[in-house]
């Protein structure tokens, strides 16, 4: 089990403080109606382009009963998605027609300083083209009853273990020391710091961000990194909102002007927050708009065909070749 | 630890400040740069001789308003000092004492600056919509 991080998750990422997990579902479903449906990451491993599709997927992944984590992470879903490793393949458990093999893949998320494994799940369909259809949380957030916690299906539970994880949202934030253990190196979040300055820097020093979803979906939305701030619990706060900002969709006239609000709105954030306003007394970040939710999914980008590479002596059936589906360690 | 964004690459636009008769305080905004894989741009920014230099950015749709609202960010980080609240923070160009010549955005404004500092030149990111008209009943 590798233990490189996919991405990292610091709780702001769906705009508000979830209340409740009831909001959090909300909060989760609109971010993913709004921002991921109808948008598709290629898998570095496999090279293969996964769509993300609210009917078929992503619904699923914000419904009612999800574990809080995973309804956190779904900002870096396609992060996750780009970076997670692949597992193996098998026939589809359900057994639908229009399915043509299921794939598994495996990817480490930071939610909230602690690092989980998600299992993330594409279905093959019929063209050939992988679809995400779930997300599978391995270790649950709730502690089980004999270490002093509830049971994940206890009443409460999943509130609890969203305040559980939102106490962690309010820590102060971890200093990094060494190398990092994401692997985003090459496209890693730079910290502003108020040291290490010269003056005579050239351009390529300046900081540069995470990438997030391009137009083609190369990468991910969220950022692998989080900007490591010393002091000042404004500039975090800003420098969080510049991540979702960046993060927004930049397809439509409408999804443009929202993008243009978000900045605005950053700056408003950061000056209320200097001026000694309280968190929750700041004018909201403006990611979203009932226009741009659409209640019908976009259509479908035109994706390749998926050639699978087939090792040698391997046969061509199975996907990948690699492990059957029933060798993936799915409890 | 060592962190990449170590300048602001080209300076574009500088300001000098001052804090006592001898301590300058400079503020540099570097040149607008797009993110990477992004159509949004970035704008560096770095503020020395008030302690340890102060590295950040800000973001804007495009060159203009990253540049734009780097203006304004240092109007908030730089009002909001501890420096300018104790009236330490001058500009030599400033109308009166406190004037920094810098944008500052009106949530700000209202909340706690000094009185004495009126012509700072207020920015108002949203402008107010136009009323909706009402709909004669025919």
């Amino acid at each position: 089990m590798s233990s490189r991080l996919a991405a990292r998750v610091t709780g702001k990422e769906l705009g508000v403080r979830p209340r409740n997990y009831g909001h959090l579902q909300g909060l989760a479903a609109r971010y993913a109606r709004a921002r991921l449906d109808g948008h598709a990451v290629v898998n570095r491993a496999t090279q293969q382009p996964i769509l993300l599709d609210w009917r078929r997927g992503l619904r699923k992944t914000t419904a009612p009963g999800t574990a809080p984590e995973v309804l956190l992470s779904l900002p870096a879903l396609p992060s996750l998605l780009a970076n997670a490793r692949y597992l193996g393949s098998g026939e589809d458990p359900q057994c639908c027609s229009d399915v043509r093999q299921t794939h598994g893949f495996g990817a480490m998320v930071d939610v909230i300083g602690r690092p989980i494994e998600l299992w993330l799940v594409a279905k093959e369909d019929g063209r050939g083209c992988l679809v995400f259809d779930r997300v599978l949380s391995r270790a649950p957030l709730i502690a089980p009853r004999e270490d002093g916690g509830v049971l994940p299906d206890g009443p409460g539970a999943r509130s609890q273990a969203l305040h559980a994880v939102l106490a962690r949202a309010h820590l102060p934030p971890r200093r990094q020391d060494g190398g990092e253990a994401d692997g985003a190196d090459d496209e890693g979040e730079v910290a502003p710091t108020s040291s290490d300055a010269s003056s005579d820097a050239s351009p390529e020093q300046i900081a540069l961000g995470p990438t997030p979803m391009s137009q083609n979906g190369t990468t991910g939305m969220s950022p692998n990194i989080q900007p490591v701030l010393q002091g000042d619990p404004c500039d975090e706060q800003f420098h969080d909102d510049l991540q979702v900002c960046r993060s927004l969709p930049n397809e439509t006239k409408e999804e443009v002007a929202i993008r243009q609000m978000c900045w605005k709105n950053a700056q408003k954030r950061y000056a209320a927050c200097i001026a000694g306003r309280r968190r929750q007394d700041l004018p909201p970040l403006d990611t979203w708009s009932d226009r741009t939710a659409s209640p019908q999914p976009r259509s479908m980008p035109s994706l390749p065909p998926l050639i699978f590479p087939t090792p040698p002596g391997q046969g061509t059936g199975g996907g990948f070749g690699l492990r059957p589906w029933h060798a993936i360690p799915f409890e | 630890m060592k962190l990449r964004m170590t300048g602001i690459g080209r300076v574009v636009a500088t300001r000098e400040l001052r804090l006592s008769r001898r301590t300058k305080v400079t503020v540099e905004i570097g040149k607008p740069r797009k993110f990477r894989g992004s159509p949004d741009y970035f704008c560096p920014i770095r503020i020395r001789g008030m302690g340890d230099d102060f590295l950040s950015r800000t973001g804007g749709v495009d060159a203009i308003q990253a540049l734009e609202f780097a203006l304004v960010y240092l109007g908030s980080k730089l009002y909001y000092s501890d420096e300018a609240k104790a009236g330490k923070l001058t500009w030599d160009y400033g109308e009166v004492d406190g004037d920094l010549g810098l944008p500052l955005m009106e949530v700000a404004k209202k909340d706690v600056l000094p009185e004495k500092v009126s012509h700072i030149y207020l920015y108002r990111p949203n402008p107010p919509r136009p009323k909706a008209k009402r709909k004669s009943k025919k």
